[in-house]
C-alpha cells in the first residue's frame, strides 16, 4: 500500500503525510559520510584562503561545513607569540603545544560531524609531515569520516611575497611589529617547516589517498582518487577560483512599471524613472574605467532595457530571473492577502523555504543561480543587472549570510553595490546614483508566528553562515601545561586571533555590510 | 536566432586526443562530442582513422603501421592534413564551435603541426591525454571495441587481439607523453588509469572548464539507467497538459508493475530519482525504497498553457500553438520554458547520472525526451519528438561506443499522449489542421 502523501505548506514539497511536519531536502541528499578535507602546504600558500572560500561555498549551496584553524588553537593556548623560534623543529616544547593544539581541532571536528550537524569539517594547518597525516587518516578511519586532502604547492617568491603583505603582516602574531620586521619573521617561519616538508606522493606514498594538489595558485592541479559527488564539486570549484584582482557590480534593473503599483514579478519595462537610472547606471560604468566589463542580465524585459542604455554587448541568462510567485505573479501584496491570506502568512513565516504555488522558493533559486555563481569566480570584472531576491541570493553568497537572513537583505532599487575581494573576505560599497524610486523591501515582520520546530535534514540546501570558530573560551584545561609566556608583556598580545574579522581590521577599507544590508 | 543560454565561445576549439591505441581516446572522444552537443556547443568529431581507411580501402595487418613504413607514413600524414582541413571548414563554413581530433597524436613533432595551424588560425588548443599500462583493461577495450572494426572484419577474435597489440608496438618507440616541463604552457589534461588520477594544466576559459569537469565525473562500470515516466496521471487521462496532478487508477497499477518490474531485474544498489511533482512520488512510493526529489526533473513548464488541453490552447493562443509546431525545440511557452531551458535545467542531472551507477528516473514526457536524446545524441530537432510512451521504461546500457536500449511496456493500458508535428504549421492554418495529430483523451 503506497504510503499517502501531502504536499508540505511551506515548500510546496510532497512527503509522507506522517513525515509532512520535517522540512525537506529542497535537493537530492549526495553527501553520505560526513568528510574532513585536509589542507595540506608551507605556509603563505593559501590554505586558510581556500578553506574559508570553500567553507562559504559549501555552506551557501546548503552543505554545513566548519572551518578548524589550528593556528587558532595556538593562538589561544600560546597567549604572546614572541618570534619564528617559536616554529624551529627542534623546540621540543612548542613542538608539544603544536600536538597538543592539532588534536584539540581534531576532537571538535568529530564533535562538530557526530553531533552538531555537520557534514564537511575543513582542517586548515600545514599538515606537512606523513606523520601527521597518517594521524588524520587514522582519526577518519577510525570515525567512519571520509578525508580529501587539498595541498597548495607554490613556489613563486612574488606570490609569497603578496602573501604575506596581505594577510600575515595585520595578523594578530605580528600587531607590534612592523612590515619589514613581521615579513622577515614570517621567511623564517616558513624556513623551519621546510625541511620536514614531505609532499603528498601520487605515484608511491599517497597514491590511495583521495586529493587534489593545487600548483601555482591553480595553474596546474593533480586530483586522485575522487570518491563522491562532493569532492567532485570541491575539485570543479577550486579549479574555477582565481586571485586575480576583479570588481563583480550588483544592481537591480531600473524602476519597472510593475514596480510603480506595488505588483510582484512579471515581466514589465521600466518607468520613466527606471529610465533615468539606467542612463545613471551607464555614465557610473564609464566613470569606473574598467577593462573588459562583462555585462550580465535575466531574460526580463526590465533587466535588459536597463542594460541596453550601457550600448556594450551583454549576455541574457535565464536562470538570473526573478524569483517565479506562481499563482501570486503580478498581484500586489495586498492581492496576495486577500486571495491567498494563508500563503501570505506562511510565507513571513518562514520566508526562505517558502514555495509560491506553483512558483519558487529562496531555496529554489540558490540552485537555479549556482552556475551563475560558479562563472563569476571565473571571470574578473562583471555587472550583474538582476532582481531582488535573486540579487539576495548572490549577496549571501558574497557575504556569507545563512538562509535565515537571506530573505531579508537590503537590496534597494536603483543602488550598485560594488564587491572587492581583500583578505579572506569581501569589501562591499554600496552606492547610491541618486534617482527615485520605490521602495520594494518587506522587512521581517514583528509578530511572526513561527511554525513547530522543523528538523533541517542534512544538505536541504539551506545556506549557513559560516560558522564561527570554537576558539571562543581558553581551553587550558585540554593541554599538559598552562599558557607560555613568551615575552615581556611590552611585546605580548592579549587578543584573539580571529581570521574571519580580519577584512575589518584592515586599515582605510569601507565596510558598509552590516549596517546597511540587514 | 538569439540563444537563450550564454554564449561562452569566442575562438573555436580543437580539442587533440592523445595516446597509444586502445586507450579510450575514440571512446572519450565521441562522448564528449555528445554531451558538447546536447548542450548546445556544436561539436564534431574528426577521426583520422577514418581517413586512413578511405585512403587504404583494405587493412592488410600491423605492419602498415610500422615506423619504417614511408608509403603508409606519407598516406598517414596526408590522412592527418586531410581531417584538419576538414576541422578548419567545420569551423568557417558550419558555425561549428568545437572539433575534437581522434588520433593517436603521440609524437610531439605531430602535436606541433596541429599547434602551428591553430596558432595561424585562431584556434585555442586542448590536448585530452589518456595514459594507461594496466594490460587488463587494454585488453577488453580491443576486445569491446578494435574486434568489431572494419579493420577486422573478416578476422577471427585471437587474430584480430594478435595483429592489435602489434599495432600498438608500432607506436610505443616513438611515443612522447605530453611533457610537464616541456609542455608546461599548453593546455591539457592527462587522464590516468581510467579516471584514477588527472593532471590538469592551464584551462584557459570557460569551455574548457566544462570538459574537464564531465571527464572527471565519467567512468565506465558496468550499469544500467532505467527511465519512466510517471504512471497515467488523472490530467493525462482529460488530455490536459502540465499541472500536479496524481495517478489515475491505471497509473497506480503502473506503479505496482513498476516495482515489481524492478524487483525482477535484480539490480543492485539502486537510486530512485523523482522530481517534485506528485505524480513521480506517487509512482516511486510503491517501490518502496528510498528516493530522490530533484526540482530539475519537473515536467517542462508550460506557463500560460498549464493544465490546458492542446483544443483549448489552439482555441485560446493559435498563434503560439502555431509557433511551437514551427520550432518545437526552441519555443518557450509565454511565462514558461522551452525545450532549450529544458536541457539546460537538466545539465546537472546528467551530471550526477554519469557519476552514478544503478539508477532508475522516473519523470515527466518532455524531460525523458531530453534525458533520452542525451543518450541516444539525437540532435535538437528530433529531440521533441522521440517517442517516450506512459507505462513504459527504458533501459539504457553502455556498450562499446554507444547505449544499448531495451524498452519494457509493462502492460497496464494509458492514454497516448505523444503529439506528432503537423502538416501545416503555418500561423493561418485552421482549427482542423492545427489539430490534425492531438491524441485522443476523454
Amino acid at each position: 500500500m503506497p504510503r499517502e502523501l501531502t504536499q508540505n505548506r511551506i515548500q510546496k514539497i510532497w512527503v509522507p503525510t506522517k513525515d509532512d511536519r520535517r522540512r525537506a531536502a529542497g535537493a537530492p541528499n549526495f553527501a553520505n559520510p560526513p568528510t574532513v578535507i585536509v589542507m595540506v602546504g608551507l605556509p603563505a600558500r593559501g590554505k586558510t584562503y581556500m578553506s574559508k572560500k570553500l567553507t562559504r561555498y559549501l555552506n551557501w549551496i546548503g552543505m554545513p561545513t566548519k572551518v578548524f584553524n589550528v593556528g587558532e588553537y595556538r593562538r589561544e593556548a600560546v597567549k604572546n607569540y614572541s618570534s619564528y623560534d617559536f616554529f624551529k623543529p627542534d623546540n621540543e616544547y612548542a613542538v608539544k603545544i603544536r600536538q597538543q593544539c592539532a588534536l584539540a581541532a581534531l576532537r571538535d571536528v568529530k564533535s562538530y560531524l557526530k553531533d552538531e550537524g555537520g557534514q564537511v569539517a575543513v582542517f586548515d594547518a600545514t599538515n606537512t609531515t606523513r606523520e601527521r597525516r597518517d594521524m588524520i587518516l587514522k582519526f577518519g578511519s577510525e570515525n567512519s569520516f571520509k578525508v580529501f586532502f587539498i595541498e597548495s604547492v607554490c613556489d613563486d617568491p612574488n606570490v609569497i611575497a603578496s602573501n604575506i603583505m596581505e594577510v600575515k603582516v595585520s595578523c594578530p602574531d605580528y600587531r607590534d611589529c612592523n612590515k619589514t620586521e613581521a615579513m622577515l619573521d614570517f621567511h623564517r617561519r616558513i624556513e623551519c617547516y621546510k625541511t620536514s616538508y614531505q609532499p603528498l606522493d601520487p605515484d608511491q606514498h599517497d597514491r590511495d589517498l583521495s586529493f587534489i594538489k593545487v600548483i601555482d595558485v591553480g595553474r596546474r592541479f593533480l586530483v586522485n582518487r575522487i570518491q563522491d559527488h562532493i569532492q567532485s564539486k570541491i575539485v570543479y570549484y577550486l579549479m574555477n577560483i582565481h586571485v586575480q584582482p576583479r570588481t563583480i557590480y550588483l544592481c537591480r534593473h531600473g524602476e519597472s512599471t510593475d514596480n510603480l503599483e506595488g505588483r510582484l514579478g512579471g515581466d514589465s519595462g521600466l518607468s520613466p524613472r527606471g529610465k533615468q537610472f539606467s542612463a545613471a547606471l551607464a555614465r557610473f560604468v564609464e566613470e569606473q574605467q574598467l577593462k573588459n566589463l562583462k555585462v550580465w542580465t535575466s531574460q526580463l524585459c526590465r533587466s535588459i532595457q536597463t542594460a541596453e542604455h550601457l550600448g556594450v554587448p551583454y549576455e541574457q541568462w535565464k536562470a538570473l530571473n526573478e524569483i517565479d510567485a506562481g499563482l501570486c505573479e503580478e498581484m500586489t501584496y495586498d492581492e496576495v492577502k486577500e486571495k491567498f491570506p494563508e500563503e501570505f502568512a506562511l510565507r513571513d513565516e518562514d520566508k526562505y523555504y517558502y514555495r509560491y504555488p506553483a512558483g519558487e522558493s529562496y531555496q529554489d533559486l540558490v540552485q537555479r543561480v549556482e552556475p551563475v555563481i560558479m562563472e563569476l569566480e571565473r571571470q574578473e570584472n562583471v555587472l550583474v543587472i538582476c532582481h531582488q531576491a535573486v540579487m539576495r541570493c548572490l549577496l549571501a553568497y558574497f557575504l556569507d549570510k545563512s538562509a535565515d537572513e537571506m530573505p531579508y537583505l537590503k537590496c534597494p532599487l536603483h543602488t550598485v553595490l560594488k564587491l572587492t575581494p581583500v583578505a579572506y573576505g569581501c569589501k562591499v560599497e554600496s552606492i547610491s546614483l541618486n534617482v527615485e524610486a520605490v521602495n520594494t523591501h518587506r522587512d521581517r515582520p514583528e509578530e511572526v508566528k513561527r511554525g513547530p520546530g522543523t528538523l533541517i535534514r542534512r544538505n536541504s540546501v539551506t545556506p549557513l553562515t559560516s560558522p564561527e570558530s570554537n576558539i571562543k573560551k581558553p581551553r587550558i584545561d585540554d593541554l599538559d601545561e598552562a599558557p607560555i609566556q613568551e615575552l615581556p608583556p611590552s611585546v605580548a598580545s592579549l587578543a584573539l586571533c580571529s581570521p574571519s574579522h580580519l577584512p575589518l581590521a584592515l586599515a582605510g577599507q569601507h565596510w558598509l555590510g552590516k549596517v546597511c544590508l540587514t | 536566432a538569439c540563444s537563450s543560454v550564454p554564449q561562452f565561445c569566442n575562438s573555436p576549439t580543437v580539442i587533440v586526443m592523445v595516446g597509444l591505441p586502445a586507450r579510450g581516446k575514440t571512446y572519450i572522444s565521441k562522448k564528449l562530442t555528445r554531451y558538447l552537443n546536447w548542450i548546445g556547443v556544436p561539436t564534431k568529431m574528426f577521426n583520422v582513422g577514418q581517413y586512413r581507411r578511405e585512403a587504404v580501402k583494405i587493412y592488410k595487418n600491423f605492419e602498415f603501421f610500422k615506423p619504417d613504413n614511408e608509403e603508409a607514413m606519407r598516406i598517414r600524414k596526408a590522412c592527418a592534413a586531410a581531417a584538419l582541413k576538414d576541422v578548419s571548414a567545420y569551423f568557417t563554413k558550419e558555425q561549428g564551435q568545437v572539433a575534437v581530433f581522434d588520433a593517436t597524436n603521440t609524437t610531439r613533432e605531430r602535436r606541433a603541426v596541429i599547434i602551428s595551424l591553430a596558432k595561424e588560425k585562431g584556434y585555442k588548443v586542448f590536448f585530452v591525454e589518456s595514459i594507461c599500462d594496466d594490460p587488463e583493461i587494454i585488453a577488453e577495450n580491443i576486445k569491446q571495441v578494435k574486434s568489431g572494426s572494419p579493420d577486422y572484419v573478416d578476422r577471427d577474435i585471437d587474430e584480430a587481439m594478435e595483429d592489435f597489440v602489434q599495432r600498438i608496438e608500432c607506436y610505443k618507440a616513438s611515443y612522447m607523453p605530453i611533457d610537464d616541463e616541456k609542455d608546461r604552457k599548453l593546455s591539457y589534461i592527462k587522464i590516468f588509469d581510467v579516471g584514477s588520477r588527472y593532471l590538469v594544466n592551464r584551462v584557459q576559459d570557460h569551455i574548457q572548464s566544462r570538459i574537464v569537469y564531465y571527464l572527471m565525473n565519467i567512468h565506465v562500470t558496468p550499469r544500467s539507467i532505467y527511465l519512466s515516466r510517471h504512471g497515467e496521471s488523472e490530467l493525462n487521462l482529460l488530455g490536459r497538459i502540465g499541472g500536479d496532478s496524481g495517478l489515475s487508477p491505471r497509473g497506480l497499477k503502473y506503479a505496482n508493475a513498476l516495482a515489481d518490474f524492478i524487483r525482477s531485474q535484480k539490480i543492485t544498489d539502486l537510486k530512485v530519482w523523482t522530481s517534485h511533482m506528485k505524480r513521480t512520488i506517487q509512482t516511486a512510493e510503491t517501490l518502496g525504497v528510498q528516493y530522490e526529489q530533484w526540482k530539475a526533473l519537473n515536467e517542462i513548464d508550460a506557463g500560460v498553457c498549464e493544465e490546458l488541453t492542446y483544443e483549448e490552447i489552439q482555441e485560446n493562443f493559435p498563434e503560439e500553438f502555431a509557433l511551437r509546431d514551427q520550432d518545437k525545440y526552441r519555443y518557450r511557452y509565454p511565462k514558461g520554458e522551452s525545450y532549450e531551458d529544458l536541457v539546460h535545467r537538466l545539465e546537472p542531472v546528467i551530471m550526477e547520472l554519469e557519476r552514478q551507477e544503478n539508477v532508475l528516473v522516473v519523470c515527466h514526457q518532455a524531460v525523458m525526451r531530453c534525458l533520452l536524446a542525451y543518450f541516444l545524441d539525437k540532435p535538437a530537432d528530433e529531440l521533441p519528438y522521440l517517442r517516450c510512451p506512459l507505462h513504459t521504461v527504458l533501459k539504457l546500457t553502455p556498450i562499446a561506443y554507444g547505449c544499448k536500449v531495451e524498452s519494457y511496456f509493462l502492460n497496464i493500458e494509458a492514454v497516448n499522449t505523444h503529439r506528432e508535428r503537423p502538416t501545416n504549421v503555418n500561423i493561418n492554418r485552421d482549427t482542423e489542421e492545427a489539430l490534425q495529430t492531438v491524441p485522443d483523451h476523454v
